[in-house]
């Protein structure tokens, strides 16, 4: 009862951070309700048990990317008096095919718990075994790590003008 | 349902005393930072409100409460008001999982050093919210400055706790503390400052300028920037952040007592104290105190000394300096580890 109390709760600060994200009238405002919805989302995971998830949300998306989302909002000065565009005639229909889809999929779940829980949550070693022993996810770990810096070394490419370092 | 309402009065304790302690050290900060750097300076400093001047800080928040609450017409107004508020409550975050005793912790977390990482970061936020608001080119300027210096800084803090917590197994404060609490011959502490040094090093130099004061104090450099990002609060907005700006101060401290001083132990002195009952819940937090003052003078002492660093020079300290020296660190802590088999 209490825990469903809660859930709502937090579940309306994430939904009220989303629409802020897509109504805001300008791009810091918008950043601000993502940065709001990120970390109600890192309430829910730490209701489900889920600690080191919700602190590692938080780390990386609250602390780091919305950071870095500000950071390049006030570098280009770029909503100093933005308006929102009229519709476009596509957006309507897709976010209209996307919400049905995405009822569809919740509507066959029906809510109902997916079994227990494949590792103990919160536990940072249970996770950092799962993460790191061959037999599990150490080799996609370490694909996406290149992939990461791959991604890096693109990013170091486009960023330098001239040849002269 | 009785255990529901004991934990969230448990919960309400913890908060009102990590507030209570903070709002005390802070308010005893202010004046101490000033009668140290007059000294330095070889000055006498407040010295008019009270004996030795320790009602200035009263003094202060009479005035800072009754001065005028000014918002800029350009201003955006919600953003303006709320940065306040959000720095102040991001900074009393990591305070919960910090104990200053054993048992004497608001949140015992099993991902506390991490915990402490990550709601450490979300302040600079609440600084570039504040230098958006004011929709001021000095507050602009100020809070790039933030957000790129507590980028850069904040990855070598967590690489240096890293080795801490290699050695110790555990993300836990009070672990962390309690496998300190040895020493040899029983007078040289096992503090993990000799275990390691270069981490120490690391993050000291990462949490000076987390919390930016000099010589990484560039955020607000008031030589060049006016106050940085808080040039247009004034009144009781502006007391928020210096209250903000000094609980940083008490907590970066704290930290480097907890990960590196031994938190409360103490040779000879704590042993001692446990046969006193519950005694020795005083001569814990008085250590505790005693080593975190400590820190804070050394960082006082660091104010009055050194100048500001250029803003060019300080990206690359952080980057080329303090990141390879907190990596090698990792990897050195990792091979010792596991040439002994194990912590």
């Amino acid at each position: 009862m209490i825990q469903e109390l809660v859930f709502l709760v937090i579940s309306l600060f994430v939904i009220a951070g989303a629409a802020g994200v897509v109504f805001a009238q300008r791009l810091f405002h918008a950043v601000l309700s993502l940065a709001l919805c990120l970390l109600s989302v890192a309430a829910v995971y730490i209701t489900l048990g889920a600690e080191f998830l919700a602190v590692i949300q938080v780390l990386v998306y609250a602390g780091g990317v919305v950071v870095l989302f500000l950071f390049a909002v006030m570098l280009t000065r770029s909503d100093l008096q933005l308006r929102r565009e009229p519709l476009e005639s596509f957006a309507p229909v897709s976010a209209v095919l996307f919400g049905v889809l995405v009822l569809f999929y919740i509507a066959r779940t029906g809510f109902v718990p997916q079994g227990e829980r494949a590792l103990a949550p919160g536990d940072v070693a249970s996770v950092g075994q799962v993460i790191f022993s061959p037999k599990a996810y150490a080799l996609p770990f370490e694909l996406v790590g290149i992939l990461l810096l791959a991604a890096m070394v693109g990013a170091i490419y486009l960023a330098r003008r001239d040849e002269r370092w | 349902m009785s255990e529901l309402v004991w934990s969230i009065l448990k919960a309400l304790v913890g908060v009102v005393a990590v507030i209570l302690f903070l709002s005390l050290n802070v308010l005893f900060l202010t004046w101490m930072e000033r009668k140290v750097i007059a000294r330095i300076h070889v000055r006498y400093g407040p010295n008019r409100a009270g004996p030795f001047g320790l009602l200035q800080p009263i003094a202060d928040m009479l005035k800072l409460l009754t001065k005028e609450d000014i918002v800029p017409e350009k201003a955006d107004r919600i953003v303006f008001n709320l940065a306040p508020i959000m720095a102040f409550l991001f900074a009393l975050l990591p305070a919960a999982a910090i104990g200053i005793g054993s048992g004497l912790i608001a949140a015992d977390l099993p991902a506390g050093v991490l915990y402490i990482a990550a709601v450490a970061s979300l302040s600079t936020i609440a600084v570039l919210m504040a230098a958006w608001g004011s929709n001021n080119k000095y507050s602009l300027l100020g809070g790039m400055r933030t957000a790129a210096q507590s980028l850069s800084y904040e990855i070598p803090l967590v690489l240096s706790m890293l080795g801490v917590v290699a050695i110790v197994g555990s993300l836990s404060t009070q672990d962390i503390v309690e496998a300190q609490s040895s020493a040899w011959f029983g007078i040289i502490p096992k503090w993990f400052i000799f275990y390691q040094p270069i981490a120490f090093i690391v993050f000291l130099s990462a949490v000076v300028a987390e919390m930016g004061r000099i010589p990484f104090d560039l955020p607000e450099s008031e030589s060049e920037l006016v106050a940085g990002f808080h040039t247009e609060y004034s009144g009781m907005k502006f007391a928020m952040f210096m209250f903000a700006e000094y609980i940083h101060f008490v907590v970066g401290s704290a930290l480097l007592v907890t990960l590196f001083l031994g938190g409360w132990h103490l040779p000879v002195v704590t042993p001692l104290a446990e046969s006193l009952g519950v005694l020795k819940y005083v001569v814990q937090v008085a250590v505790f105190v005693a080593k975190m003052y400590a820190v804070i003078f050394l960082l006082m002492w660091v104010r009055g000394t050194l100048t500001r660093t250029k803003v060019n020079d300080m990206l690359g300290f952080g980057w080329k300096g303090l990141l390879p020296l907190a990596l090698f660190n990792v990897v050195l802590t990792g091979v010792v580890l596991t040439l002994r088999g194990g912590a």
